[in-house]
């Protein structure tokens, strides 16, 4: 079964995508790109897969899915890591 | 326990770190305090906005200022992602350990905003980045029109400066805040060529007529002049209504100055041409005419011995008497043609000065003209032919004693003559000045002394050739020969010769 807001949130997804696809030279200098649009990439997956465990494989699915949101929720926070200052000695 | 369970656990603890990381960093823990103070910054927190789009700049992590650097906005948009990130992973724990909040109806809308906070992250990036090139091509242009080596003006219909760059406030010599509503008049305030000019360019500004490459005379604030090329272009409303003028003016003081240096120096090339022909003819002339010349001399003096008769005798005088006075300017066309002969070697002008003044001390006295000197030792020796140096000053000396005496006839205390020496130029020329207070030289007629065969001497008592040789003499030295009068008042004349090296004098 689908459910209308995974299916929204994959839509919506799938636009940003798009986007970023779209403008990727132009965000060729945004700081800390690669962790950060990797850890959406995955997310996407996770998002799609979310979708996919309605018709078949749900409990291999539901387990991607999550596996899939923890390793964007690492990916997030490597890029976290990347874009603030770094510790620089006693303050 | 179900493997799901471990992933949202390290979800939830992988957004713990997210918010830990956020928190220490901002919140200064561990980080210097100019870091602080930059990160916080960073997250805008009452700070005006150009001091956060200032903040943002340094956060570019090694990349290029504004371009790659992440905003305030942008940094505020990542923390609201990993905000609603950590609300679904605590969620999900919380449904795994069976407990239910309040907050669980609202997991469905968090899951459709999530990925569009991506989006709304990067499309945040990139506005910046627009706003950044934005403001950079903003910069250049600001700076080329700041910086530009012309002046750029923007003229009211009424001739006052709305705008200016930076180049216009360093042309006339004041600031920027003085300039504006200064009008072009003002500029040329005092100059009547400046000042006509003006008149007409300020008709132009206000018909909205173009004018291109106008020369044109300008005073500065601190009173000196200059001249500048002009520019103008009238700025046109949509309905062909005249908004202001747009002025640009280039600095062209150099090159009119090199102009008229040219100019100068052609004409001085042309005199000197002429000079050199004049020099050639009288050469020939007086070649030709000095032999006849001696033998009518000669022949003269034969008829005054052997004749008698006494006023047979004092006409044959006479012929000798004219003859000589021939003979004389003959000698003179010939030094005026063949001049720079001889050595020339070390000497001090004092004494040569000294030596010219004794020549003419017994004239000078015959005609109570009294002699005030100033003759500092010590000067700069000069290399030159001392015999012609003397015979300008000589020159110089009697031509200020016919001045005298033809304003004198009667003789008078005022027959005064000055005459004095001093090092110029940091001691790199030694300047003769021979002042007297005798008749002068007429306007009309001081451009023309130096030329061979002009005088202003009554007729018979010059043959014009004086000044001329004396001006060539000086110049074959290297020097310069001037003179400055006032009719009825007083004439000067300078000679400037450049002084010998120090290891020659030595």
């Amino acid at each position: 079964m689908i459910e209308g807001n995974e299916a929204i949130g994959v839509v919506l997804s799938f636009g940003a995508f798009v986007f970023l696809l779209w403008h990727r030279e132009r965000l060729r200098d945004f700081p800390g790109r690669r962790f950060f649009f990797e850890a959406f990439a995955v997310l996407l997956v996770g998002l799609i897969v979310t979708l996919l465990e309605g018709f078949f494989l749900p409990e291999v699915l539901n387990t991607v899915e999550h596996a899939a949101y923890a390793v964007s929720a690492v990916l997030v926070a490597r890029w976290c890591w990347e874009i603030l200052p770094h510790r620089e000695g006693p303050a | 326990m179900n493997v799901a369970f471990w992933f949202d656990l390290v979800t939830l603890c992988a957004f713990l770190a997210c918010v830990f990381i956020l928190a220490s960093r901002t919140l200064g823990m561990g980080v210097s305090r100019d870091r602080k103070a930059l990160t916080f910054r960073t997250l805008g927190m009452g700070v005006s906005r150009d001091r956060k789009a200032l903040a943002f700049r340094t956060l570019g992590m090694g990349v290029s200022r504004d371009r790659k650097a992440l905003a305030s906005e942008t940094v505020a948009l990542a923390a609201v992602l990993i905000g609603l990130g950590l609300f679904h992973a605590l969620s999900n724990a919380l449904q795994w350990g069976g407990v239910s909040t309040a907050l669980d109806p609202f997991e469905d809308y968090v899951q459709l905003l999530e990925p569009m906070l991506w989006f709304a992250v990067a499309y945040s990036f990139l506005q910046q980045q627009s706003k950044a090139a934005l403001r950079e091509s903003r910069e250049r242009l600001l700076d080329l029109f700041e910086n530009a080596p012309a002046a750029y003006l923007a003229v009211g219909a009424d001739g006052r400066v709305l705008r200016c760059n930076r180049r216009a406030a360093e042309l006339v010599a004041c600031d920027i805040g003085r300039l504006l509503g200064t009008s072009v008049l003002d500029l040329v305030a005092g100059l009547p060529a400046g000042e006509a000019d003006a008149a007409q360019i300020m008709e132009r500004i206000r018909a909205g007529d173009a004018v291109v490459d106008r020369e044109l005379e300008i005073r500065r604030a601190d009173g000196s002049t200059l001249w500048v090329n002009l520019t103008l272009d009238a700025v046109r409303d949509e309905q062909g209504e005249l908004q202001e003028s747009r002025v640009m003016l280039v600095d062209i003081t150099a090159r009119r100055l090199a102009e008229r240096q040219q100019q100068t120096l052609e004409e001085r090339l042309r005199q000197s041409q002429k000079l050199e022909s004049i020099g050639a003819l009288a050469s020939g002339i007086a070649h030709e005419l000095n032999n006849p010349l001696t033998g009518v001399i000669n022949y003269a003096q034969l008829i005054h011995d052997r004749i008698e008769g006494r006023k047979l005798k004092e006409w044959a005088s006479g012929i000798v008497a004219e003859g000589e006075r021939m003979a004389g300017i003959v000698s003179q066309l010939l030094s005026f043609a063949h001049r720079d002969t001889g050595e020339r070697s070390i000497a001090d002008v004092r004494d040569i000065v000294l030596a010219a003044l004794a020549i003419v001390r017994n004239v000078f006295e015959a005609d109570r003209i009294r002699v005030e000197k100033e003759l500092p030792e010590g000067l700069p020796e000069i290399r030159c032919h001392s015999g012609q140096i003397q015979q300008v000053v000589i020159n110089l000396l009697m031509n200020a004693r016919d001045a005298l005496n033809e304003r004198y006839p009667n003789g008078n205390d005022g027959k005064i003559l000055r005459i004095s020496l001093e090092a110029v130029e940091d001691r790199a020329w030694v300047r003769t000045t021979i002042e007297d207070h005798g008749v002068g030289i007429p306007r009309e007629e001081i451009d023309r002394v130096f030329e061979p065969f002009v005088t202003t001497k009554p007729r018979g008592h010059g043959t014009g050739l004086g000044l001329a040789i004396s001006q060539g003499i000086v110049a074959d030295h290297g020097g310069r020969l001037s003179l400055e009068s006032e009719p009825g008042a007083y004439t000067r004349a300078r000679i400037d010769l450049p002084a010998a090296a120090e290891e020659e004098e030595g």
